[in-house]
């Protein structure tokens, strides 16, 4: 063989291989998320009229309309009156196909029941909490009309504790004592460019190298072996946690005059040391936080009950999926059928609240 | 240092630039041995001196063999040479698991026995058996001691292999320096091994350590389904990520002029124990075989001591591994398997070839091997015999508990069998010999392939810690 034969024999193998990748990573790696400003929400959201694929941890596809709304290509041009579902990852849950998720599951449980005038819409972005949502309730309302009810998931006691610094997703609004203040986010995402083209042109498998050209970080010098530190994590003392949630649930009822519906969602059952733990930890505190926000007039849901019972019925937990660890990370289906079960529990025993017919 | 670490393809392309650089062979072996030093360094300097003691007096008590001819000089040398090496050894890897177990055994009497705070060092089981077969083959005549110390040292401390093996005897590695010379023709079937040791580290064996690690932390609450899913998902795995890991050390050696032993040939095509321990860690079952199997009698006295030295061998393997109980156990099932098969042999009760089925035949000899090896494996990876007989509780007893099937791990488990079949059949695809057009496309895949889907989180080499 000629070197020059040679040279192209092994450019045409190395094409063969990227069209191989190509092709694989397209049907089996996660689409990266684009986001957008949007001007009358003054703030970043998925861009819409996307597809985001998702593999890593469960399997679903889901599509992005306007507002970073799942699911409706525009939410404000449907007449009916609207439950909106806010949170975190666990709300825009990448890992689920749409009908999956907890707000297409409540409207087909609104059809199913008769409420007919009824649907439910998802506003998440990974990463925030409820100082977000504090921050977005009223711009929403402002947008979307006719929203009859603000369904808050919260899927981790972290969610409503205040912390003592700024630490962990820039996309999080922040819950801050001493003094306690909300503080809103300006985080604006990066190399959205790099990822509009590899969503163009479905070129999953540049995402990771890159990335992890990016993090990497060398060491070139001989050194003694140890073992690192344990990192410690700022601690909030106990006591101060009904002040703080006095502070956060006064703030967040003054956002908006049409109900709050808190749901409350452990990780529970969870395994740990080979057992199946069906207790949450926080459970005590989560009886005072339950208090203060029916003080505040804000309903409260606790689904760790839920949750169990569906473990203990069908031996299959609410979070995790066959390609992740069982019990823990996103709601699997079951988990958001539970949730969105547990909502329309509670608005089917009181329509009155949210003026449901 | 790891082979899948950045730092290391830049250290391995700067060796390998400096060699093409400087041609004098001279030159060359001293590039090599200040390559062998900064690679162990790198881990952690304070240790170098634990592989340079040994080098040193195995080199001068070699010679003392070699150029003595008065008998008790020699065994007296040997002796050295030996105490040196276990002392060492013994020290740093079995030590605390001695008190421990002392401690245990005479907490009752009052007397407590407190662990030491011992790293083990890196690779120090495969640097110490290298240099236990080097004198004792001067010893036994079957090599010359190395005149040389650059030699020696190079040998001893060559750094693809000082990790986790091959253990490369000294008759087929010191013979190479001789007349070293690099040849860039080796560079295509060196990446070819590299490549096909990465893929299968990275891609299969990280990917189901995920899997295997979760199960083993929490193994009480899966069902029956998945304790046997994870227990043939572990013999894939431990074989991945060894086999890769030999064959990138093979890869590199080649790539730096050095032939260096072959350490598997699948070895889960074995039709029966004997045959395993033929194609499994081949260089450590040949130690073995060499330096505690014949030495002890072998078969040559009698079934019943063959049956003991079965035993006290495949025990001293398990123990080589690691001070554990876990392995000990490991090592004395294998040492009574390998005695039952022998029996079994001789009572000529097993599935023979005169059967009207010689197909179906070894498939289930092939099958069977297989599950009393993945039996093994479950004490193997336990982290204690407790917890490994719980598991094999689960296995063999309809458990409920929360079913997990992952899909990778599915697909690779068939992936597997179908490569295994194919391997059977002679298919020749699955060599992927380098001078077959389509191997260089299935190697940029493979690289792809674990570029794309590796684990973000770093798998040690299961060897790396023995």
């Amino acid at each position: 063989m000629t070197r020059y034969k040679y040279i192209s024999y092994i450019i045409l193998s190395f094409a063969i291989s990227i069209i191989f990748i190509w092709v694989i990573s397209y049907y089996c790696s996660d689409s990266p998320v684009n986001y957008k400003y949007d001007s009358s929400l003054h703030k970043y959201v998925q861009q819409s009229d996307t597809l985001i694929k998702y593999r890593s941890e469960g399997r679903g596809n889901s599509f992005i309309g306007k507002y970073g709304v799942n699911y409706f290509s525009d939410i404000s041009k449907y007449p009916q009156q609207k439950v909106c579902i806010w949170g975190n990852s666990y709300v825009e849950a990448f890992q689920v196909n749409d009908t999956e998720k907890i707000p297409q599951v409540l409207t087909a449980i609104f059809a199913e029941h008769n409420y007919s005038n009824l649907i439910a819409f998802g506003v998440g972005i990974a990463g925030q909490s409820v100082a977000n949502q504090y921050f977005d309730i009223p711009q929403y309302e402002q947008i979307i009309p006719s929203i009859t009810a603000h369904v808050i998931i919260i899927p981790s006691f972290d969610d409503i504790l205040p912390k003592a610094r700024i630490v962990g997703d820039p996309r999080a609004a922040a819950f801050l004592a001493e003094p306690y203040r909300l503080e809103p986010t300006h985080w604006k995402p990066t190399n959205q460019d790099i990822k509009y083209f590899y969503n163009q042109y479905g070129i999953y498998f540049l995402q990771k190298p890159l990335r992890d050209m990016s993090n990497v970080k060398m060491r070139f010098s001989p050194r003694i072996k140890e073992k690192p530190p344990q990192q410690q994590l700022p601690v909030i003392a106990e006591e101060t946690y009904k002040d703080a949630w006095i502070y956060l649930l006064t703030k967040l009822r003054a956002q908006t005059s049409v109900p709050i519906i808190l749901v409350y969602c452990p990780q529970v059952p969870f395994i740990k040391d080979g057992k199946v733990n069906l207790k949450d930890p926080n459970r005590n505190f989560i009886k005072d936080f339950a208090e203060i926000a029916k003080l505040h007039n804000i309903i409260f849901i606790d689904v760790s009950d839920r949750f169990v019972e569906s473990y203990l019925k069908n031996n299959s937990l609410p979070r995790g999926f066959s390609n992740s660890r069982p019990g823990s990370g996103h709601f699997n289906a079951m988990g958001h059928s539970i949730v969105a079960h547990a909502i329309f529990d509670f608005i089917n025993n009181k329509p009155d609240v949210i003026h449901a017919n | 240092m790891s082979f899948t670490q950045t730092e290391f393809f830049i250290f391995l392309g700067f060796i390998y630039v400096l060699l093409l650089l400087f041609k004098k062979a001279a030159t060359r072996k001293i590039i090599l041995i200040l390559g062998n030093i900064y690679f162990y360094a790198y881990w952690d300097y304070r240790f170098l001196i634990l592989i340079f003691i040994p080098t040193i007096t195995d080199f001068f008590f070699a010679a003392a063999i070699g150029s003595s001819t008065n008998r008790n000089i020699k065994r007296i040398a040997l002796a050295s040479s030996l105490i040196i090496d276990l002392s060492i050894l013994g020290f740093f890897k079995y030590f605390n698991w001695f008190i421990a177990s002392f401690g245990q055994i005479t907490s009752s009497v009052g007397i407590h026995a407190n662990p030491m705070k011992i790293m083990l060092p890196l690779g120090i089981s495969f640097f110490i058996f290298r240099m236990i077969s080097y004198t004792v083959d001067v010893y036994k005549e079957k090599i010359e001691p190395c005149r040389s110390f650059t030699d020696f040292f190079l040998y001893a401390t060559f750094f693809p292999i000082i990790v986790s093996g091959p253990i490369s005897r000294a008759q087929n590695f010191i013979p190479q320096l001789k007349e070293y010379s690099l040849n860039t023709k080796h560079i295509y079937p060196a990446f070819r091994l590299f490549v096909i040791g990465l893929f299968i580290k990275v891609f299969v064996a990280d990917n189901i350590a995920l899997f295997v690690n979760y199960y083993h932390e929490n193994y009480q609450v899966f069902n029956t389904c998945t304790s046997w899913l994870a227990a043939i998902s572990y013999s894939l795995q431990i074989y991945c990520d060894f086999a890769g890991y030999s064959n990138m050390a093979i890869g590199i050696s080649l790539l730096l002029g050095f032939k260096i032993e072959n350490n598997f040939n699948y070895p889960y095509l074995s039709e029966n124990i004997t045959e395993f321990w033929r194609r499994w860690h081949i260089t450590l079952s040949d130690w073995i075989r060499d330096y505690i199997y014949i030495p002890l009698g072998g078969n040559k006295k009698g079934d019943g001591r063959a049956t003991l030295n079965s035993i006290v061998a495949m025990t001293a393997c398990g123990i080589w591994h690691g001070a554990a109980s876990t392995f000990l156990f490991w090592g004395f099932i294998h040492g009574l398997m390998l005695s039952f098969y022998r029996y079994f042999k001789k009572a000529k009760v097993l599935l023979d070839e005169k059967f009207s089925l010689p197909h179906f035949n070894k498939f289930m000899r092939i099958v069977i091997t297989f599950l009393c090896v993945t039996l093994a494996w479950v004490f193997f990876r336990s982290d204690s015999l407790s917890n490994a007989m719980d598991i094999i509780t689960n296995l063999f007893t309809v458990h409920k508990g929360i079913a997990w099937y992952p899909p990778f791990i599915i697909f690779i488990l068939i992936g597997s069998i179908c490569v295994h079949i194919a391997k059977a059949m002679e298919f020749e695809f699955m060599d992927l010999k380098p001078e077959k057009y389509y191997s260089p496309a299935v190697y940029f895949t493979m690289l792809w392939l674990v570029i794309v889907y590796s684990p973000n989180d770093f798998q040690p080499f299961i060897y790396a810690l023995f």
